[in-house]
């Protein structure tokens, strides 16, 4: 039951193959076996979950069930849930429990879906391995010695592990894509704007965009379709009319243009990763596709100018966590900056420190112009390639990562090495557009990723792409060993 | 530029943060594992000059980049503010948000804090 996709669990609660409350049951039981390994979920909610379960099972046989009724998810630990502890995988969110749910949240609630956990995540969504939480590492599910990728890691581990079917995730300079790409799943980062912030604890606000993981493009479709939507609590949502995800993704895609930048095809891809694209090319054009080159020629100051905007924004945003009305307050504090001072640095992790402080430096008088302006300039330039590109493709196709997960520890004390990890992710974020992650094969036994990359609001073109590529393709059903014994 | 060990003092008390103290990582692994991702507090307060040098210096690229006639793109939509109308929609909400200050932090409506002014 558990390695059936959301689609397939979907006809079966219909056709009363199995309940929701035996689903979830299972879920949870599998969650409280392999968490304690895996490290994937902070919070387990298992009453709430199994009240929900009984309850869609009601709405099930009286013939209301909505369109996700009876199907167990989990939050990355950035969305607030209200009454749930809400952490970012802070110690400084640690006794934080959310007075309000986030949109994301409500409206997959609203459709049905039941919530069973939040799960561990990179210290507010900074950084690609899931190392940097205060509740500890997230092991991948492939191999226990190698990261599943972060920020979204515990979200990306536990479907990979079919512990759930379906997760949010939220995604600032790949943050869902990479672990998506690392632990053999699907996952979508929509367009600035498409889904709605509001309850999504804030990194860079100008770069964050909430999204779904699963097993598949298909169930992806099934999840964003009702996270998708203009919020008028988020300002920075856009009113564009949300298609529908699921009725286009069997549409044929001959015809459509793909885009392979020049860029992303060097001597930086490791040799598996290079015979997997070349490979996943010949697939779409099998499909009917045409391919063709083209140029991103900014796109490798992606990550220098990621490495000011963001740490800038996050300078700005965190720095409502100063002990007073939430979190954590440190303990008898002498006066306001030593309530200040010592409530931050008592709860912040060593990476969130280091980029709030590269953040205060390039925003500060006599380095904002240096810093912080041209790296908006760039952004400028690299948008501007994005649009050209687009001009004459539908879609751009290219790696997810350089090459599969690396070992636990290996990127940690560097954090030059970690930052590149997101080369080929962050100008997408950069730029605001639209991108999606589906495994495309095996590198020294763990899971690779491709990346497709769409124009503003063309989620259902990605989605149409990425699920024609998994009809041809069976790297989305590959299962880990430890799960394969089910 | 380069930081000096002064330069990344005075950054650390603009942030309202002190290099020496830290989150040490709540960790839920079995306890005869080496947590590698354990840093300790000294190596970062250590290391944090250096560390912020490196990334200084990966992004100085940005610099070589003639950017003159180029527009600063903030956002990704070339949205404006989305006004509506004027009406009361949210409700009083100051005893849910009591509840979720630190311990000792709030009474009557008010947050408690250190003194500020004798």
């Amino acid at each position: 039951m558990l390695t059936k996709t959301i689609s397939e669990l979907k006809q079966g609660l219909e056709a009363r193959d199995f309940s929701s409350s035996e689903l979830v049951q299972s879920c949870i039981k599998q969650i409280n076996k392999f968490n304690p390994q895996l490290n994937c979920f902070i919070t387990i909610n298992s009453e709430q979950a199994l009240t929900q379960a009984t309850q869609a099972d009601s709405a099930i046989s009286l013939g209301n069930a909505k369109p996700l009724t009876g199907i167990p998810i989990a939050h990355k630990d950035i969305f607030c849930t209200n009454g749930v502890k809400t952490s970012c995988g802070s110690k400084i969110l640690d006794n934080f429990i959310a007075p309000y749910d986030a949109t994301v949240v409500t409206r997959l609630q609203a459709a049905g879906a039941i919530c069973v956990g939040k799960t561990n995540m990179d210290e507010f969504a900074m950084g690609s391995s899931n190392e940097t939480s205060y509740y500890g590492v997230t092991k991948s599910p492939w191999d226990l010695e190698y990261v599943p990728g972060g920020s979204s890691g515990g979200s990306a581990a536990a479907i990979a592990a079919r512990l759930v079917p379906g997760a949010t995730g939220t995604d600032t300079g790949g943050s869902i894509r990479q672990p998506a790409a690392f632990s053999g799943i699907t996952g979508l980062k929509p367009t600035y704007g498409r889904v709605s912030r509001w309850g999504m604890i804030a990194f860079a606000s100008s770069l964050d965009q909430g999204g779904p993981l699963a097993q598949t493009a298909e169930d992806c479709a099934l999840l964003l379709q009702q996270m998708a939507g203009v919020d008028p609590r988020d300002s920075t949502s856009v009113a564009q009319p949300v298609p529908n995800y699921s009725a286009s993704l069997n549409d044929s895609i001959n015809g459509l243009t793909i885009g392979l930048p020049e860029e992303f095809f060097n001597q930086q891809l490791s040799a598996d990763m290079a015979k997997h694209l070349q490979a996943a090319i010949k697939i779409f054009s099998q499909l009917g596709t045409k391919v063709k080159s083209v140029k991103l020629p900014h796109s490798p100051l992606a990550i220098p100018a990621y490495y000011i905007v963001a740490p800038a924004e996050c300078s700005s945003n965190l720095a409502r966590y100063d002990g007073v009305r939430y979190g954590y307050r440190c303990e008898n504090p002498k006066d306001l900056q030593d309530l200040y001072k010592r409530s931050r640095s008592e709860g912040f992790g060593t990476e969130v420190k280091r980029r709030i402080m590269i953040g205060t430096y390039v925003l500060s008088s006599g380095y904002y112009d240096s810093y912080y302006l041209q790296a908006q300039k760039i952004r400028k330039l690299i948008a501007d390639d994005f649009t050209q590109a687009f001009a004459e493709v539908d879609l751009i196709l290219g790696p997810t990562t350089a090459g599969p997960a690396f070992k636990i520890g290996e990127k940690f004390a560097d954090p030059i090495s970690m930052y590149r990890s997101d080369t080929y992710t962050s100008c997408v974020n950069l730029a605001g557009l639209p991108a999606i992650s589906v495994p495309c094969g095996f590198s020294n036994a763990l899971p690779v990723g491709l990346q497709l990359i769409g124009n503003y609001f063309s989620e259902a073109k990605l989605l149409n792409a990425a699920h024609k590529y998994q009809q041809e393709t069976a790297w989305h059903k590959q299962l880990p060993k430890l799960v394969s014994n089910f | 530029m380069s930081f000096t060990q002064k330069d990344v003092i005075k950054l650390a008390h603009l942030a309202r943060l002190d290099l020496d103290l830290g989150a040490i990582t709540k960790t839920t692994l079995d306890s005869t594992e080496q947590d590698v991702t354990k840093q300790p507090l000294k190596h970062f307060a250590a290391n944090i000059t250096k560390d912020l040098n490196n990334i200084l210096n990966m992004v100085a690229e940005i610099s070589e980049i003639d950017t003159k006639h180029v527009e600063p793109m903030f956002h990704s939509s070339a949205m404006s503010q989305r006004l509506r109308n004027d009406e009361v929609t949210e409700s009083n909400v100051v005893t849910t948000m009591q509840q979720i200050a630190p311990p000792g932090g709030a009474k009557n409506n008010l947050y408690i804090v250190p003194l500020v002014v004798e």
